[in-house]
C-alpha cells in the first residue's frame, strides 16, 4: 500500500514545480487548436523551436469535444495558438466569447488564419480589431512584390519586407531576409488603438481572388494592407494575428526566397527568424516591465506621509525592470515621466535613473490644495504598459504655518499700542486732573 | 442653560431655576406662616409656569425619538453631526484646520474655513462637560437633543424678551406660544441637528440684549448683546438679518427723531465690538467690512458719528439759523462722501457685490431665473398660505392684534419688535424657510395681543367682583393687575362680554395647543433617512434603505472608492457611508454640480468619459418606483438638467421633454429614455411586477408604465439594490480591455 | 480523475509529499508499544465547522503499562483545529457510557515534520494484551476551501476538503475506516485510493488493513457547500455587573461570509423573484440564541437601529432572530452590535468564602458560526477587588479599568482572549470578585450631595448682592 502511495506522489513531483508564478511572466502552458495533426508535423520546426524555449505545447484537434480552457475559473492554459482557420465551431465549452475572456484575462493568443478562413476566426480577428477581407476566397496579390518562385503563377505567394520599426517586438538584429507569406490580407480597426502592423503589404499589393477575373476595384490595397499585426491588450495580454498559416509552415521556413525585382537571392527566407522573435514577443520573453515599490517622501523624510502640505518639497521615485525571459534586467530609459495629477497635470517631470532601474525625481507641490494623484503612464511601442497612480491629498496651510509678523502690519500694530496707550492717559488725566 | 441666560438676568426675577430655588428655600424657612406675600406668590406661580414651559419645550420636540430611534435627521445636519464627530475626536486646531479630503473629490474642502462652527462647538462643549460630570454620554445623544434644549432657552429668552417690550404677562405668553410654535418646531425637533436650531436662540438673544441696551443705554448690555451677535454669526449665516435689521431700526429711530445717548452707545457698542468678534470667524472674516451685505451697518455707524457731532454743535452753537446752515451742510457733506466712498469701494471691488442668496431674498423671482441651483432646493421656494397657516395657526390672526397694540403704545422696544415682525414676515413669504426667522416675532407680538386683551378683560371682570381668574398662564398677569389695583366703573354688559370674550380667547388657545400637538407629531417629527408607511393592515411599515445603502457601501467598497451621487446624498453619504463623494449639500462649486449634472442626463457612453475624468467608482441613483416614494431622483431629475445646461451649454433642457412635458412612459423623449440617470433609475426594472393588476415595469411613484424595459449598461454593473429598490448602487467598470 | 486535479492542490500537498518520504525511515522510531486494532473516522462536512468523530480500539503491546495515547495531526490540521475531546466508552451498543478524558497537547521528539500531538491520559493503564476504546471529537474550521474561488451569484458553492485516506496515527493501525458526509450529494470528484466508494452523500475510504505508523495518503473531496459560511472576524462580549439587578451585555460583531468570493453584479430582480435559484450560497438570516428571561434587546451598528429582528422567548431560553441589513455573498462584511440585559439573580452567586461569582456561559451565540478571536469583557462593579477567572480551557487573560457612568475610580475590566471558537466552547465559566456593598450608595449620594450643591449655590446668589453700585 505505502508503496503505491510513494508511486502516486513520485507521479506529482513534476506537478509541483511547473506552476505559472506571476514574477515571471512568461508563458509556460500553451494549447494549440488544429485543424488537423498534419499541421503539427508540417509546422514542426515552430513548435519544436517553442518546445526548446521551455513551453510545454498541448496539441489538441479544435473540435475535439474535450477541449477546455479553464475549469472552475481557473485556466489551464497561459497562451492559445489558433492553427485552425477552418473551423467553424469549436468542440468543448470553447467559444470565440470564451477565447476572449481567455485574452481579456491576461493571456496570450496567436492566430492564423489563410484563404477561407472560418466566420469564427474572423469574428475573433474583428474582436481584436483587425477585419480580414470579407471576400473569404480573395488573397492577397502583389505583380511587384511577389517572391520568384518556379511553381506559382499566380502571384499570391509574396515575399515582404516592410516590417515594423521595433527592437522590442521584432528583435535587436533586423530580419535579414524577406518573409514569405501566402494568405489573405487585413485591415486594422481606425477606432482602435491598440493593434500595430508589424507586417504590412506593399504599395502594389492588393486582396482579390486570383482566380476570378477583378471586377470591382479590391477593398483592401496598398500599404493601408496589413499582413500581420499584433495586439497589445490593456492588461497587457497580447494578440498574433497572421493572415496566412503557411508563414509559420516549415516549407516556408526552409525555402529560399528572391523578392520578385530584387538581385539578391537568400537562400533561407526570414520567415523563422521573424516568426520567432515575434513569438518570443508575444510569450512575454521581451519587452515586459514591471514597476516596483514606488515611493515618496518629504524631502529629508524616508516614511511616507498620509497627506501634503502645498509647496512641500517631495522626493519621488520607482523601480523598474524589464523581463529578459529569465531573470529581470533593470530598464534602461530616459523617457519615463511623472505627473501630479488632479483632473489635469500640475507637475509633469522626467525621471532621472541610475541605469540600475531606478527612476527618482524631486519637485515642489503646487500651490494648489486637493486630491492628487502620482501618475506614470509609461506606453512605449513593444513594451508592456505601465500605469501606475498613487493618491494623495494636498492640504492647505495650517493657521499655525503662515509668518506671525508681517513687516507691512508694523504700522497697524504701531496703531493700536499707541491707542492703548493714549487712551490710557486720557482716563488718567480726565479722572485725575480736577 | 443657566450659563446661557445669566445675562440676561442681573436682577430680580433672575433666571427660572435659581428663583423657583428660592421659592423652596421661602417654604423651608418660614413654613411656620405658610401664607406667602402676593410677590412671592407671583414669583412662585411664574417660576413655576416657565419651568413648565421650559420642561414642555423641550419634551414636545420628542416625538421623532419615540416614533422612531435617536438619530440624525435629514441631510445637512449628517454634515454637522460628522463635524462634531471629528472636533470631539481630534480636538479643537485639528477641526479649525481640517481640509477634508473626502468630500467634492478631487477639489477637497477646507471644512474649517467654509463653516460656521457655532452649532459643533456648542454640541461639543456640552459633551465635554457631561463627559467631565461623569455622564458616559455618547455624542449623537448630544447632537440630537441638542436642538430641543435650545429650543427650551428660547422660551426663556422669549419671556425676558416678552417683559422688556410689554410686560412680564406678555413674556410669559410668549414663552408659551414659541415653546410650541409649529414654525419653530420644523427646524429643532430632536435629531434635526441643524445651524437653526440654535441660531434661533442666539437671534432672539442678540435683538433681546440690544433691546435691553437701548432701552437703558448701558454699556454692558450693549457689550452682551456683541457677544451674542458674535454668537449668532458663528452659529448661522442668517446672522445678516440682525446686522442689516439693527442698523435699519437705528435709522427708523433716528428718523423718527428718536435719537438718544442711549441708542448711541448700544449701536455704537453693538457694532464696533460685534464686527471685530464676528471677524475672527474664518467662514466671515473680512466680509464684515467688505462685502455689499454689510455696507448698511456700516454707514448707519457712521450716521451716527455724524448725529452725534451735530448734536454736540448744536449744544455748543446758540444761533438757531447758523445751526441750520451747519446742519444742512454736514448732512449733505456726510452723505455725498459716504456715497462716493461706497461708489469707489464698489467700482474697485473693494465691496463686494451682493450675493445670489441675498438678491433672492430681496427679489423672489430672481433665483428662478438666475441661479437653478438655489431655486432647486425645495425649502428656498415661495412661502405658500397654506404652510403659513400650518406653521401660525391662531397667530396669523393675532399678530395684527398684536401690532396694533405696539402702535397704541409706541416705544423703542415696540418699533423693534414691529419692524422685527414686518421684515422677517416678507422674507417669510419669500422663502420657505424662513418662517423659521419670522416665527419668534410673531410669538412674541401675538403675546403681547393676548396679554393686553386678557388683561383688559381681566380687568373689567375683576372691577366688580373680586373673583380671581385662574388660568395656567394668565395668573401672572392676573395678579400683576391686581396688584396695580386700577378699577374703573363700568356696565353689567360689559362685564358679561368680556367673560365672553375671555372664554373664546382661552378656546382659541386651545385650538393652538391643540394644533402644534398634532402638526409636531404629525408633520415635523420624521427624519426622512428612515420612511415609514402604512401596510396592507395598517400596519406600520418602516423603509431603512437608505442605511442599508450607505451601510453597505461603508462595508463592502474600498475604502477611497468615490461615489457619484445628485448632491442630495453627499453629506449622508460621507457620514454614514464613510466613501468619497465628488459633490455634497454645500454646493459651493457649481461647476462640478453641473458636471455631475450633465454625466446624469448625457448617454451612457458620454457620461462613462465624464466619470473617468472623476475617477468614479460607484454611482448611486434613489429610485422610488417600486414604494412610490415621490421625491427620487427621477423627479429631481430636470434639475439636473437645468443645472448643467447652466454651464454645459450642450444639456438643452427640451431634449428631455415632449412638447413642454415631462414624462417616462412610451410617450417620453428619447434622450430622456437613454439618459443614464433613466437607465440607472429603471435598470431591469421592466421585469419587476409592482402592484397587482398592473403590467410588469409600472412606476407606482409616477404612476405609469415605462417608456424603455430593456436597458443594457455596457459600462456600469448593478453593484447593489436595496431591499425596496429606494437606493441603487452601480459600478464602473474598467475601460474595454482590447480597444 | 485526480490526476487532472493534480495541479490545483501543489502547497499543501508538497508537505504530505515530504511526509511520504520520511514514511519508511521514521515509522519505526516512533514510540509504539500500543497497536490500534481498529479506528473509524467519521468526518462531516455538513457546515463548515469540519466535526471528526474518531473510534479507536487500543492495544498494549509491551510489558510496560501504557497509561497515554497520542493522537497525531498533520500542520495543516492542528493550525485549524479548534477543539479536541476525547471519552472512554464501556459497555456494549445498548447502554453504552462514555467517561470524559482530559486531552492536552504534546510534543514528541520523532514525529515527522511538523506533525503535532494531542495526548490522551487513560483512566486506567493498560497492561500487556489489554485493549480499550476511545471516542474522539475534534473540530476544525476554516478547512474548506472554495473553489471556484469567486462565484457569481446563480453559481452555487463547490469546496475542496483536504485529507488523508489514511489515518495519521503514531502507532501501527491493523484496521481502519474513514466515512465523509457531504451536504449534498453533488460531488465533483474525489480521490480514489482503493478500495473507495460512493454512496448518495457518503464516501467511505477503506477499509485498509496494517498501515505501518505516520503512513498518509492525501484525499481531495470536491463537493458542493451552500450552508451559510458565517465567520465572525472579531467579537467583543462586554458583560457589566450591577449590583443594583441588572446585568448588561454588549456583544460588538464583526461578521463576514467566509466562503466563495462573490463575483460580478449582484441583481435585486433575481433575488427576489428566484431566491432559491440565486445567491444560494448567500445567507440574511442570523440566530442567537440568548439566555432565557431576557429584557431590552437592542440591535444596532455604526449609524443607528437595525429595524429586522425579531425575540422569542420562554422560560427555558431566548432566541433573537434577524437580518444584516443586506444579504450576505461571499466576502461581503458587516458589523453590528446586540445588546441585553439579565436579571442579577440569575447569574451572579455568593460562594462560600463570602465571595461573589458571575456564572457565565463562554462562547459566541450565534448558531453556526466560528469566532475567530473571542474577546470576553467582565465590568465588574466599581470598587470590587482581586478577581480571577475560572475557565474550563486556555484562555489568555488581562485587566482593565473601565470608565462609566458617574465613576470616580473606574471599574476593573477581566478581559479574556481566545482565538478560533466554535460552539462547542459554549461552557459555562466564573469570575470570582470580592465587593462591599457600601459601594453600592456611591453614586446616588453623589448625586443628592450635587443636587443639594446646587440649591445652597442658588440660594446664596439670590442673597447676595452682587452689585457695584452703593
Amino acid at each position: 500500500m505505502s508503496k503505491k502511495l510513494i508511486v502516486l506522489f513520485l507521479g506529482l513531483v513534476p506537478l509541483l514545480c511547473t506552476c505559472f508564478s506571476p514574477d515571471t511572466p512568461s508563458d509556460r502552458r500553451v494549447l494549440v487548436l488544429l485543424d488537423d495533426f498534419a499541421i503539427k508535423s508540417s509546422h514542426s520546426i515552430f513548435f519544436n523551436n517553442l518546445k526548446s524555449r521551455g513551453f510545454d505545447l498541448d496539441f489538441k484537434l479544435a473540435d475535439d469535444p474535450t477541449i477546455s480552457l479553464q475549469r472552475y475559473g481557473q485556466y489551464l492554459y497561459d497562451a492559445l495558438i489558433l492553427f485552425s482557420p477552418t473551423i467553424e465551431r469549436f468542440g468543448g465549452s470553447i467559444d470565440a466569447a470564451a477565447i476572449l475572456d481567455f485574452v481579456d484575462s491576461g493571456h496570450d493568443l496567436i492566430v492564423a488564419a489563410n484563404g477561407n478562413a472560418s466566420d469564427l476566426i474572423r469574428e475573433i480577428a474583428t474582436e481584436c480589431g483587425v477585419d480580414f477581407d470579407e471576400d473569404s476566397s480573395a488573397l492577397v496579390i502583389d505583380h511587384s512584390g511577389y517572391a520568384v518562385s518556379a511553381t506559382e503563377g499566380d502571384h499570391t505567394l509574396i515575399a515582404s519586407d516592410d516590417f515594423i520599426k521595433s527592437d522590442v517586438i521584432l528583435g535587436s538584429e533586423k530580419i535579414k531576409a524577406p518573409v514569405l507569406f501566402q494568405g489573405i490580407g487585413h485591415s486594422l480597426n481606425p477606432s482602435n488603438s491598440l493593434v500595430l502592423k508589424v507586417l504590412s503589404a506593399s504599395p502594389s499589393a492588393y486582396s482579390a481572388n486570383p482566380k476570378s477575373k477583378l471586377t470591382s476595384p479590391p477593398s483592401l490595397t496598398g500599404t493601408s494592407m496589413s499582413l500581420v499585426s499584433v495586439v497589445q491588450a490593456r492588461n497587457n495580454a497580447r494578440i498574433l494575428i497572421s493572415g496566412s498559416l503557411s508563414m509559420f509552415s516549415n516549407r516556408f521556413f526552409r525555402s529560399d526566397v528572391q523578392k520578385a525585382g530584387s538581385p539578391t537571392k537568400h537562400d533561407k527566407s526570414g520567415n523563422e527568424q521573424f516568426v520567432t522573435e515575434l513569438s518570443k514577443w508575444v510569450f512575454h520573453e521581451r519587452g515586459h516591465l514591471k514597476a516596483v515599490n514606488v515611493k515618496h517622501h518629504k524631502v529629508g523624510e524616508v516614511d511616507e506621509p498620509a497627506i501634503y502640505r502645498i509647496n512641500d518639497d517631495l522626493e519621488y521615485s520607482v523601480e523598474i525592470y524589464e523581463w529578459s525571459g529569465k531573470t529581470w534586467e533593470p530598464y534602461v530609459a530616459n523617457d519615463v515621466q511623472v505627473q501630479f495629477y488632479m483632473m489635469s497635470p500640475y507637475v509633469l517631470k522626467t525621471l532621472s535613473t541610475d541605469n540600475k532601474g531606478y527612476y527618482f525625481t524631486a519637485f515642489k507641490v503646487p500651490d494648489v490644495y486637493g486630491v492628487f494623484q502620482f501618475k506614470v503612464e509609461y506606453e512605449r511601442l513593444g513594451y508592456t504598459s505601465l500605469s501606475l497612480s498613487k493618491q494623495i491629498p494636498v492640504r492647505p496651510f495650517r493657521h499655525n504655518e503662515y509668518e506671525r509678523f508681517i513687516p507691512a502690519a508694523y504700522p497697524y500694530y504701531g496703531a493700536a499700542f499707541s491707542m492703548m496707550a493714549g487712551f490710557f492717559i486720557f482716563t488718567a488725566v480726565h479722572l485725575y486732573h480736577k | 442653560m443657566a450659563a446661557s441666560s445669566k445675562p440676561g438676568s442681573p436682577r430680580p426675577p433672575p433666571s427660572s431655576s435659581s428663583s423657583m430655588a428660592q421659592d423652596l428655600f421661602n417654604n423651608f424657612s418660614f413654613s411656620k406662616t405658610l401664607k406667602l406675600k402676593t410677590k412671592q406668590q407671583e414669583l412662585l406661580i411664574r417660576v413655576t409656569v416657565l419651568t413648565l414651559i421650559y420642561i414642555l419645550a423641550f419634551i414636545t420636540r420628542l416625538f421623532s425619538v419615540l416614533r422612531y430611534e435617536s438619530m440624525i435627521h435629514e441631510f445637512d445636519p449628517y454634515f454637522n453631526y460628522r463635524t462634531t464627530l471629528y472636533l470631539t475626536k481630534n480636538g479643537f486646531a485639528e477641526f479649525w484646520n481640517w481640509f477634508d479630503s473626502e468630500s467634492w473629490y478631487p477639489l477637497g474642502r477646507i471644512i474649517g474655513g467654509t463653516l460656521y462652527p457655532g452649532l459643533m462647538l456648542t454640541a461639543a462643549a456640552l459633551y465635554w462637560v457631561l463627559r467631565f460630570l461623569r455622564f458616559a454620554v455618547h455624542i449623537r445623544e448630544v447632537c440630537v437633543l441638542t436642538a430641543p434644549f435650545f429650543a427650551s432657552n428660547t422660551t426663556l429668552v422669549a419671556y425676558f424678551f416678552g417683559k422688556e417690550i410689554w410686560d412680564s404677562g406678555a413674556g410669559i405668553v410668549a414663552a408659551a406660544l414659541i415653546a410650541i410654535c409649529p414654525g419653530y418646531i420644523s427646524r429643532s425637533v430632536a435629531g434635526s441637528y441643524d445651524n437653526e436650531g440654535v441660531a434661533i436662540f442666539a437671534l432672539l438673544l442678540t435683538f433681546y440684549l440690544f433691546v435691553k441696551a437701548v432701552n437703558t443705554g448701558s454699556l454692558a448690555w450693549a457689550l452682551a448683546s456683541a457677544f451674542g451677535y458674535f454668537y449668532m454669526v458663528s452659529a448661522w449665516g442668517g446672522y445678516v438679518f440682525i446686522i442689516n435689521l439693527v442698523p435699519l431700526y437705528v435709522l427708523v429711530l433716528l428718523v423718527t427723531g428718536r435719537y438718544s445717548l442711549r441708542l448711541y452707545v448700544a449701536y455704537n457698542c453693538m457694532y464696533v465690538v460685534g464686527m471685530l468678534l464676528a471677524m475672527q470667524i474664518r467662514f466671515v472674516g473680512f466680509q464684515h467690512v467688505q462685502s455689499g451685505e454689510h455696507m448698511a451697518a456700516m454707514g448707519v455707524f457712521f450716521l451716527m458719528q455724524v448725529f452725534f457731532f451735530l448734536d454736540w454743535v448744536r449744544h455748543l452753537l446758540s444761533d438757531a439759523k447758523l445751526f441750520e446752515a451747519f446742519l444742512r451742510i454736514t448732512v449733505t457733506g456726510a452723505v455725498s462722501v459716504g456715497a462716493i466712498a461706497l461708489g469707489v469701494g464698489t467700482a474697485s471691488g473693494y465691496i463686494s457685490p451682493w450675493t445670489g442668496r441675498f438678491y433672492s431674498l430681496l427679489d423672489p423671482t430672481y433665483a428662478k431665473d438666475h441661479i437653478p441651483i438655489i431655486a432647486s432646493v425645495s425649502e428656498h421656494q415661495p412661502t405658500a398660505w397654506s404652510s403659513f397657516m400650518f406653521d401660525f395657526h391662531i397667530l396669523l390672526i393675532l399678530f395684527p392684534a398684536g401690532l396694533y397694540f405696539c402702535f397704541k403704545r409706541l416705544s423703542d422696544a415696540t418699533i423693534f419688535i414691529v419692524m422685527y415682525g414686518l421684515t422677517s414676515m416678507y422674507f417669510a413669504g419669500v422663502m420657505v424657510r424662513l418662517i423659521l426667522v419670522a416665527t419668534p416675532a410673531v410669538c412674541l407680538i401675538s403675546a403681547i395681543a393676548v396679554s393686553a386683551t386678557v388683561k383688559n378683560l381681566t380687568r373689567l371682570v375683576r372691577s366688580q367682583s373680586q373673583a380671581v381668574q385662574s388660568g395656567s398662564s394668565k395668573g401672572a398677569s392676573t395678579a400683576k393687575s391686581s396688584s396695580k389695583g386700577v378699577i374703573d366703573n363700568s356696565q353689567p354688559f360689559q362685564r358679561n362680554g368680556a367673560i365672553f370674550l375671555l372664554l373664546g380667547a382661552f378656546y382659541l388657545l386651545t385650538r393652538y395647543a391643540i394644533h402644534c400637538t398634532w402638526v409636531t407629531s404629525e408633520a415635523y417629527s420624521s427624519p426622512s433617512i428612515v420612511l415609514a408607511a402604512r401596510g396592507a393592515h395598517g400596519n406600520r411599515v418602516i423603509f431603512d434603505d437608505y442605511r442599508e445603502a450607505y451601510f453597505w457601501l461603508r462595508q463592502n467598497t474600498p475604502p477611497d472608492a468615490k461615489v457619484m451621487s445628485w448632491w442630495d446624498y453627499g453629506y449622508q453619504i460621507t457620514a454614514m457611508g464613510n466613501r468619497t463623494v465628488i459633490v455634497d449639500n454645500n454646493t459651493w462649486n457649481n461647476t462640478h454640480i453641473a458636471t455631475v449634472g450633465r454625466a446624469m442626463s448625457s448617454y451612457e457612453d458620454e457620461a462613462y468619459e465624464i466619470m473617468r475624468s472623476l475617477d468614479v467608482d460607484y454611482v448611486l441613483v434613489v429610485f422610488g418606483g417600486v414604494t412610490g416614494y415621490s421625491s427620487d431622483d427621477i423627479n429631481k431629475f430636470l434639475w439636473m438638467v437645468r443645472i448643467g445646461g447652466g454651464v454645459f451649454p450642450v444639456i438643452k433642457e427640451p431634449d428631455y421633454l415632449v412638447n413642454g412635458e415631462y414624462r417616462v412612459d412610451k410617450g417620453a423623449a428619447p434622450k430622456m429614455l437613454n439618459c443614464l440617470m433613466y437607465k440607472l433609475s429603471y435598470y431591469r426594472f421592466g421585469e419587476l411586477t409592482t402592484e397587482y393588476g398592473k403590467p410588469p415595469g409600472f412606476d407606482r411613484a409616477r404612476g405609469v408604465e415605462i417608456g424603455n424595459k430593456d436597458i443594457k449598461l455596457e459600462y456600469l454593473e448593478e453593484a447593489f439594490t436595496t431591499q425596496n429598490w429606494i437606493v441603487r448602487i452601480y459600478k464602473v467598470k474598467p475601460p474595454k480591455n482590447r480597444w | 480523475m485526480p490526476m487532472e486535479e493534480q495541479p490545483h492542490f501543489r502547497v499543501p500537498l508538497s508537505l504530505l509529499l515530504i511526509f511520504s518520504l520520511f514514511l519508511l525511515p521514521t515509522s519505526f522510531s516512533s514510540t509504539h508499544d500500543l497497536q490500534i486494532l481498529n479506528a473509524e473516522r467519521r468526518i462531516d462536512l455538513t457546515s463548515h465547522i469540519i466535526k471528526v468523530y474518531l473510534t479507536l480500539k487500543v492495544e498494549n503491546l509491551e510489558t510496560s503499562p501504557a497509561s497515554e495515547v497520542h493522537l497525531a495531526f498533520s500542520p495543516a490540521e492542528a493550525e485549524h483545529l479548534a477543539i479536541v475531546k476525547a471519552a472512554a466508552t464501556s459497555g456494549k451498543r445498548k447502554k453504552k457510557t462514555y467517561i470524559p478524558l482530559d486531552v492536552k497537547s504534546a510534543e514528541l521528539p520523532d514525529g515527522p515534520n511538523g506533525t503535532k500531538f494531542f495526548t490522551v491520559t487513560l483512566l486506567t493503564p493498560l497492561n500487556k494484551g489489554e485493549t480499550a476504546t476511545l471516542e474522539v471529537l475534534y473540530i476544525l474550521t476554516h478547512s474548506l476551501e472554495p473553489f471556484p474561488v469567486e462565484i457569481t451569484q446563480s453559481e452555487s458553492q463547490l469546496v475542496y476538503f483536504r485529507d488523508s485516506a489514511i489515518l495519521l496515527s503514531p502507532y501501527h493501525v491493523k484496521e481502519q475506516t474513514t466515512f465523509i458526509k457531504t451536504p449534498s450529494t453533488r460531488v465533483e470528484s474525489f480521490t480514489v485510493v482503493d478500495p473507495a466508494k460512493r454512496a448518495g452523500t457518503e464516501l467511505k475510504y477503506g477499509p485498509y488493513e496494517d498501515q505501518p505508523p505516520y503512513s498518509y495518503s492525501p484525499v481531495l473531496v470536491h463537493f458542493e457547500n451552500n450552508n451559510p459560511f458565517a465567520v465572525v472576524e472579531e467579537l467583543e462580549r462586554e458583560i457589566e455587573i450591577s449590583h443594583w439587578g441588572n446585568v448588561q451585555v454588549t456583544e460588538r460583531y464583526r461578521l463576514v461570509h467566509a466562503g466563495a468570493r462573490h463575483k460580478g453584479a449582484f441583481s435585486r430582480v433575481e433575488y427576489q423573484t428566484r431566491p432559491d435559484a440565486t445567491g444560494v450560497s448567500s445567507f440574511k438570516h442570523l440566530l442567537a440564541k440568548l439566555p432565557p428571561k431576557v429584557h431590552s434587546v437592542y440591535y444596532r451598528d455604526e449609524i443607528g437601529n437595525v429595524s429586522t429582528s425579531n425575540l422569542r422567548t420562554d422560560y427555558r431560553k431566548s432566541e433573537l432572530e434577524f437580518q444584516p441589513r443586506y444579504p450576505l455573498f461571499g466576502g461581503w462584511k458587516s458589523t453590528f452590535v446586540i445588546g441585553y440585559g439579565l436579571p442579577l439573580q440569575d447569574f451572579l452567586f455568593e460562594s462560600p468564602d463570602g465571595r461573589r461569582y458571575l456564572n457565565f456561559t463562554f462562547g459566541c451565540p450565534l448558531t453556526q458560526t466560528v469566532v475567530d478571536k473571542l474577546i470576553l469583557k467582565v465590568v465588574l462593579p466599581e470598587g470590587s477587588k482581586d478577581p480571577t477567572a475560572v475557565i474550563p480551557f486556555q484562555v489568555d487573560q488581562h485587566l482593565e479599568i473601565k470608565y462609566s457612568y458617574l465613576d470616580v475610580i473606574g471599574r476593573t475590566v477581566v478581559v479574556l482572549e481566545k482565538s478560533n471558537v466554535v460552539p462547542e466552547h459554549n461552557v459555562p465559566f466564573q469570575v470570582y470578585y470580592t465587593f462591599n456593598p457600601i459601594f453600592m450608595l456611591a453614586e446616588p449620594l453623589m448625586l443628592s450631595i450635587a443636587i443639594f450643591l446646587f440649591f445652597v449655590a442658588s440660594v446664596s446668589y439670590l442673597h447676595a448682592d452682587l452689585s457695584i453700585r452703593k
